[in-house]
Protein backbone atom coordinates (compact mmCIF):
# COMPACT_ATOMS: atom_id res chain seq x y z
CA UNK A 1 0.00 0.00 0.00
CA UNK A 2 2.73 2.45 0.82
CA UNK A 3 4.50 1.73 -2.43
CA UNK A 4 1.25 2.40 -4.22
CA UNK A 5 0.83 5.56 -2.23
CA UNK A 6 4.23 6.87 -3.19
CA UNK A 7 3.73 5.90 -6.81
CA UNK A 8 0.25 7.29 -7.18
CA UNK A 9 -0.86 10.40 -5.38
CA UNK A 10 -4.41 9.97 -6.57
CA UNK A 11 -6.77 12.89 -6.40
CA UNK A 12 -10.37 13.45 -5.68
CA UNK A 13 -12.69 10.62 -6.54
CA UNK A 14 -10.72 7.45 -6.27
CA UNK A 15 -11.81 6.77 -2.73
CA UNK A 16 -15.50 6.34 -3.39
CA UNK A 17 -14.99 4.24 -6.43
CA UNK A 18 -15.23 0.84 -4.81
CA UNK A 19 -18.37 1.31 -2.80
CA UNK A 20 -19.23 -2.34 -2.53
CA UNK A 21 -16.03 -3.57 -1.02
CA UNK A 22 -16.42 -4.16 2.67
CA UNK A 23 -13.91 -1.46 3.33
CA UNK A 24 -12.94 1.05 0.71
CA UNK A 25 -9.44 2.44 0.76
CA UNK A 26 -8.89 5.97 -0.45
CA UNK A 27 -5.46 7.27 -1.27
CA UNK A 28 -4.73 10.91 -1.80
CA UNK A 29 -2.65 13.87 -0.87
CA UNK A 30 -4.22 16.56 1.27
CA UNK A 31 -5.39 18.41 -1.86
CA UNK A 32 -7.43 15.36 -2.88
CA UNK A 33 -8.87 15.09 0.61
CA UNK A 34 -9.95 18.75 0.64
CA UNK A 35 -11.46 18.42 -2.85
CA UNK A 36 -13.38 15.40 -1.60
CA UNK A 37 -15.21 17.16 1.25
CA UNK A 38 -18.56 17.18 -0.56
CA UNK A 39 -18.35 13.50 -1.47
CA UNK A 40 -17.21 12.59 2.03
CA UNK A 41 -20.15 14.50 3.51
CA UNK A 42 -23.03 13.57 1.21
CA UNK A 43 -21.94 10.04 0.32
CA UNK A 44 -19.56 8.58 2.92
CA UNK A 45 -21.05 10.21 6.02
CA UNK A 46 -24.68 10.53 4.89
CA UNK A 47 -24.90 6.90 3.76
CA UNK A 48 -22.61 5.55 6.47
CA UNK A 49 -19.84 4.00 4.38
CA UNK A 50 -16.62 2.80 6.00
CA UNK A 51 -13.56 4.16 4.23
CA UNK A 52 -9.91 4.02 5.22
CA UNK A 53 -8.44 7.32 4.04
CA UNK A 54 -4.68 7.10 3.50
CA UNK A 55 -3.57 10.67 3.06
CA UNK A 56 -0.05 11.98 2.54
CA UNK A 57 0.24 14.80 5.04
CA UNK A 58 1.39 17.65 2.84
CA UNK A 59 2.07 20.83 4.76
CA UNK A 60 3.27 19.00 7.83
CA UNK A 61 6.07 20.41 9.98
CA UNK A 62 9.11 20.68 7.74
CA UNK A 63 7.20 20.99 4.44
CA UNK A 64 8.41 23.93 2.39
CA UNK A 65 5.53 24.23 -0.09
CA UNK A 66 2.06 23.42 1.24
CA UNK A 67 1.91 25.02 4.67
CA UNK A 68 -1.64 26.33 4.11
CA UNK A 69 -3.23 22.92 3.50
CA UNK A 70 -1.23 21.59 6.41
CA UNK A 71 -2.75 24.29 8.59
CA UNK A 72 -6.37 23.45 7.75
CA UNK A 73 -6.21 19.67 7.39
CA UNK A 74 -6.83 18.54 10.95
CA UNK A 75 -9.50 21.21 11.71
CA UNK A 76 -11.34 20.20 8.50
CA UNK A 77 -11.29 16.52 9.46
CA UNK A 78 -12.50 17.48 12.93
CA UNK A 79 -15.27 19.61 11.41
CA UNK A 80 -16.38 16.69 9.26
CA UNK A 81 -16.42 14.43 12.30
CA UNK A 82 -13.78 12.14 10.80
CA UNK A 83 -11.41 10.63 13.33
CA UNK A 84 -7.78 10.64 12.32
CA UNK A 85 -4.33 9.49 13.39
CA UNK A 86 -1.15 11.35 12.45
CA UNK A 87 1.34 8.59 11.73
CA UNK A 88 4.82 9.59 12.82
CA UNK A 89 6.25 6.36 14.25
CA UNK A 90 7.20 3.59 11.78
CA UNK A 91 7.04 1.07 14.63
CA UNK A 92 3.33 1.82 15.14
CA UNK A 93 2.24 1.60 11.49
CA UNK A 94 0.60 -1.85 11.72
CA UNK A 95 -1.15 -1.01 14.96
CA UNK A 96 -2.47 2.31 13.60
CA UNK A 97 -3.80 0.73 10.40
CA UNK A 98 -5.46 -2.15 12.24
CA UNK A 99 -7.11 0.25 14.69
CA UNK A 100 -8.35 2.52 11.92
CA UNK A 101 -9.81 -0.42 9.95
CA UNK A 102 -11.64 -1.69 13.01
CA UNK A 103 -13.06 1.74 13.81
CA UNK A 104 -14.10 2.43 10.19
CA UNK A 105 -15.98 -0.88 9.98
CA UNK A 106 -17.63 -0.67 13.36
CA UNK A 107 -18.65 2.99 13.04
CA UNK A 108 -19.47 2.78 9.31
CA UNK A 109 -17.63 6.05 8.80
CA UNK A 110 -14.41 7.15 7.16
CA UNK A 111 -11.27 7.15 9.29
CA UNK A 112 -8.18 9.04 8.13
CA UNK A 113 -4.53 8.12 8.50
CA UNK A 114 -2.30 11.13 7.88
CA UNK A 115 1.01 9.78 6.62
CA UNK A 116 4.06 11.86 7.40
CA UNK A 117 7.40 11.46 5.66
CA UNK A 118 8.68 9.51 8.66
CA UNK A 119 6.49 6.50 7.81
CA UNK A 120 6.80 6.58 4.01
CA UNK B 1 -38.32 13.62 -25.93
CA UNK B 2 -39.33 13.63 -22.29
CA UNK B 3 -37.30 11.78 -19.65
CA UNK B 4 -40.30 9.94 -18.22
CA UNK B 5 -41.24 8.60 -21.66
CA UNK B 6 -37.65 7.47 -22.17
CA UNK B 7 -37.65 5.63 -18.85
CA UNK B 8 -40.93 3.92 -19.71
CA UNK B 9 -39.52 2.92 -23.09
CA UNK B 10 -36.36 1.27 -21.71
CA UNK B 11 -37.97 -0.37 -18.64
CA UNK B 12 -39.15 -3.44 -20.62
CA UNK B 13 -35.51 -4.10 -21.60
CA UNK B 14 -34.43 -4.34 -17.96
CA UNK B 15 -34.14 -7.55 -15.91
CA UNK B 16 -31.90 -7.63 -12.82
CA UNK B 17 -29.49 -4.81 -13.60
CA UNK B 18 -28.40 -2.45 -10.83
CA UNK B 19 -29.16 1.28 -11.12
CA UNK B 20 -27.19 4.13 -9.60
CA UNK B 21 -29.36 7.23 -9.87
CA UNK B 22 -28.13 10.81 -9.81
CA UNK B 23 -29.06 13.52 -7.32
CA UNK B 24 -31.78 14.79 -9.67
CA UNK B 25 -35.22 14.25 -11.11
CA UNK B 26 -34.39 10.99 -12.87
CA UNK B 27 -34.24 9.16 -9.54
CA UNK B 28 -37.86 9.57 -8.41
CA UNK B 29 -39.09 9.01 -11.96
CA UNK B 30 -37.11 5.78 -12.37
CA UNK B 31 -38.30 4.47 -9.01
CA UNK B 32 -41.86 5.18 -10.12
CA UNK B 33 -41.33 3.35 -13.42
CA UNK B 34 -39.29 0.46 -11.98
CA UNK B 35 -39.47 0.19 -8.19
CA UNK B 36 -36.68 -2.14 -7.01
CA UNK B 37 -34.15 -2.61 -4.24
CA UNK B 38 -31.67 -2.74 -7.11
CA UNK B 39 -31.94 1.06 -7.39
CA UNK B 40 -29.63 3.18 -5.24
CA UNK B 41 -30.04 6.95 -4.89
CA UNK B 42 -27.03 9.26 -4.83
CA UNK B 43 -26.91 12.49 -2.83
CA UNK B 44 -23.62 13.91 -4.12
CA UNK B 45 -24.05 15.79 -7.38
CA UNK B 46 -21.82 14.16 -9.97
CA UNK B 47 -20.73 11.14 -7.99
CA UNK B 48 -23.16 8.59 -9.47
CA UNK B 49 -20.73 7.70 -12.27
CA UNK B 50 -17.89 7.09 -9.78
CA UNK B 51 -20.11 4.96 -7.55
CA UNK B 52 -21.44 3.06 -10.56
CA UNK B 53 -17.88 2.42 -11.69
CA UNK B 54 -17.04 1.01 -8.28
CA UNK B 55 -20.04 -1.29 -8.38
CA UNK B 56 -19.19 -2.44 -11.89
CA UNK B 57 -15.62 -3.27 -10.85
CA UNK B 58 -16.77 -5.04 -7.68
CA UNK B 59 -19.47 -7.05 -9.51
CA UNK B 60 -17.97 -7.76 -12.94
CA UNK B 61 -20.71 -10.21 -13.93
CA UNK B 62 -23.56 -7.84 -13.11
CA UNK B 63 -24.63 -5.06 -15.47
CA UNK B 64 -24.69 -1.67 -13.80
CA UNK B 65 -26.57 1.35 -15.12
CA UNK B 66 -25.70 4.88 -14.15
CA UNK B 67 -28.38 7.55 -14.59
CA UNK B 68 -26.51 10.84 -14.69
CA UNK B 69 -27.53 14.40 -15.50
CA UNK B 70 -25.69 16.96 -17.61
CA UNK B 71 -25.17 19.28 -14.62
CA UNK B 72 -23.95 16.38 -12.50
CA UNK B 73 -21.65 15.00 -15.19
CA UNK B 74 -20.19 18.46 -15.76
CA UNK B 75 -19.35 18.57 -12.05
CA UNK B 76 -17.45 15.27 -12.28
CA UNK B 77 -16.32 15.12 -15.89
CA UNK B 78 -13.11 13.46 -14.77
CA UNK B 79 -15.04 10.28 -14.02
CA UNK B 80 -15.28 9.63 -17.78
CA UNK B 81 -11.49 9.38 -17.84
CA UNK B 82 -11.52 6.99 -14.86
CA UNK B 83 -14.12 4.82 -16.64
CA UNK B 84 -12.00 4.97 -19.78
CA UNK B 85 -9.02 3.85 -17.71
CA UNK B 86 -10.73 0.86 -16.08
CA UNK B 87 -12.84 -0.20 -19.09
CA UNK B 88 -15.61 -1.96 -17.14
CA UNK B 89 -17.42 -4.18 -19.63
CA UNK B 90 -20.60 -4.15 -17.58
CA UNK B 91 -21.12 -0.40 -17.13
CA UNK B 92 -23.85 1.48 -19.02
CA UNK B 93 -23.72 5.19 -18.34
CA UNK B 94 -26.69 7.28 -19.49
CA UNK B 95 -26.60 11.06 -19.17
CA UNK B 96 -30.05 12.69 -19.22
CA UNK B 97 -29.17 16.02 -20.81
CA UNK B 98 -31.83 18.68 -20.28
CA UNK B 99 -29.36 21.58 -20.42
CA UNK B 100 -30.20 22.75 -16.91
CA UNK B 101 -29.87 22.28 -13.17
CA UNK B 102 -33.55 21.46 -12.92
CA UNK B 103 -33.58 20.46 -9.24
CA UNK B 104 -32.36 23.86 -8.09
CA UNK B 105 -34.52 26.06 -10.31
CA UNK B 106 -33.50 25.52 -13.92
CA UNK B 107 -30.26 27.48 -14.17
CA UNK B 108 -28.43 26.75 -17.43
CA UNK B 109 -25.53 24.30 -17.45
CA UNK B 110 -22.42 24.35 -19.60
CA UNK B 111 -24.28 22.10 -22.04
CA UNK B 112 -26.56 25.05 -22.89
CA UNK B 113 -23.90 26.50 -25.14
CA UNK B 114 -24.35 23.48 -27.40
CA UNK B 115 -20.59 23.40 -27.86
CA UNK B 116 -20.28 20.56 -25.39
CA UNK B 117 -20.51 17.11 -26.93
CA UNK B 118 -20.63 14.73 -23.95
CA UNK B 119 -20.53 11.65 -26.17
CA UNK B 120 -17.45 13.07 -27.90
CA UNK B 121 -15.76 13.72 -24.57
CA UNK B 122 -16.57 10.18 -23.41
CA UNK B 123 -15.21 8.70 -26.65
CA UNK B 124 -12.01 10.71 -26.34
CA UNK B 125 -11.69 9.49 -22.76
CA UNK B 126 -11.59 5.91 -24.01
CA UNK B 127 -15.27 4.90 -23.91
CA UNK B 128 -15.49 3.65 -27.46
CA UNK B 129 -19.19 2.78 -27.39
CA UNK B 130 -20.39 6.32 -27.00
CA UNK B 131 -23.54 7.72 -28.58
CA UNK B 132 -26.04 10.56 -28.51
CA UNK B 133 -29.74 9.68 -28.66
CA UNK B 134 -32.23 12.29 -29.76
CA UNK B 135 -35.31 10.14 -30.29
CA UNK B 136 -36.84 7.43 -28.14
CA UNK B 137 -36.19 4.89 -30.89
CA UNK B 138 -32.48 5.81 -30.92
CA UNK B 139 -32.38 5.49 -27.15
CA UNK B 140 -34.07 2.08 -27.15
CA UNK B 141 -31.67 0.87 -29.82
CA UNK B 142 -28.67 2.23 -27.90
CA UNK B 143 -29.74 0.57 -24.65
CA UNK B 144 -30.42 -2.74 -26.43
CA UNK B 145 -26.98 -2.54 -27.99
CA UNK B 146 -25.39 -1.78 -24.64
CA UNK B 147 -27.15 -4.72 -22.99
CA UNK B 148 -25.97 -7.16 -25.62
CA UNK B 149 -22.37 -5.97 -26.11
CA UNK B 150 -19.36 -5.50 -23.85
CA UNK B 151 -18.86 -1.94 -22.64
CA UNK B 152 -18.21 0.44 -21.18
CA UNK B 153 -21.08 2.28 -22.83
CA UNK B 154 -22.00 5.95 -22.70
CA UNK B 155 -25.28 7.35 -23.99
CA UNK B 156 -26.12 11.04 -23.95
CA UNK B 157 -29.92 11.29 -24.13
CA UNK B 158 -31.03 14.76 -25.20
CA UNK B 159 -34.31 15.43 -23.40
CA UNK B 160 -36.73 18.28 -22.84
CA UNK B 161 -36.69 20.00 -19.48
CA UNK B 162 -39.53 19.17 -17.11
CA UNK B 163 -40.42 16.60 -14.50
CA UNK B 164 -43.16 14.03 -14.48
CA UNK B 165 -45.46 13.63 -11.50
CA UNK B 166 -43.64 10.95 -9.55
CA UNK B 167 -44.15 10.11 -5.88
CA UNK B 168 -41.32 10.86 -3.47
CA UNK B 169 -38.84 8.06 -2.81
CA UNK B 170 -40.10 5.44 -0.38
CA UNK B 171 -36.81 5.01 1.48
CA UNK B 172 -34.27 7.46 2.80
CA UNK B 173 -30.61 6.96 1.90
CA UNK B 174 -29.78 4.69 4.85
CA UNK B 175 -32.69 2.32 4.34
CA UNK B 176 -32.02 2.42 0.61
CA UNK B 177 -28.37 1.49 1.23
CA UNK B 178 -29.17 -1.48 3.45
CA UNK B 179 -31.91 -2.78 1.15
CA UNK B 180 -29.64 -2.34 -1.88
CA UNK B 181 -26.78 -4.23 -0.22
CA UNK B 182 -29.09 -7.04 1.00
CA UNK B 183 -30.55 -7.28 -2.51
CA UNK B 184 -27.05 -7.73 -3.94
CA UNK B 185 -26.16 -10.27 -1.25
CA UNK B 186 -29.25 -12.33 -2.08
CA UNK B 187 -29.02 -12.12 -5.86
CA UNK B 188 -25.24 -12.63 -6.01
CA UNK B 189 -25.02 -15.19 -3.18
CA UNK B 190 -22.33 -13.20 -1.40
CA UNK B 191 -21.88 -11.69 2.04
CA UNK B 192 -21.10 -7.98 2.27
CA UNK B 193 -22.33 -6.71 5.62
CA UNK B 194 -20.76 -8.55 8.53
CA UNK B 195 -20.90 -7.73 12.20
CA UNK B 196 -17.64 -8.35 14.03
CA UNK B 197 -17.65 -10.24 17.30
CA UNK B 198 -17.42 -7.70 20.16
CA UNK B 199 -13.83 -7.25 21.29
CA UNK B 200 -14.81 -8.12 24.86
CA UNK B 201 -15.46 -11.70 23.69
CA UNK B 202 -11.83 -11.96 22.68
CA UNK B 203 -10.49 -11.01 26.12
CA UNK B 204 -9.42 -13.79 28.39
Amino acid sequence: VFGLLVARAIGTKSFVVKLLFLLTIGISKIGGLLNSCNGLTTTALQFGIPILLLVYYAGDIGDNAFHMVGLVTEPVLQGLGIKHIVMRDPAKVKQDIAGAVTLANSSKRPVALLLTRAVL
Amino acid sequence: MKRFECLQAIAPLITDELFVCTAGGATAEWNAVRPSDGNIQVKTLGLCSSIGLGLAIALPRRKVFVFDGDGALWMNLGSLATIGLHQPKNLIHICWDNHQYESSGGEPTAATADNLDFAGVARSAGIKSSRTAITIEELEESVSHALSHDGPHFICARIEAGRAEAPPLRYDELENKYRFIRYIEETEGISILRIAKPASYLLK
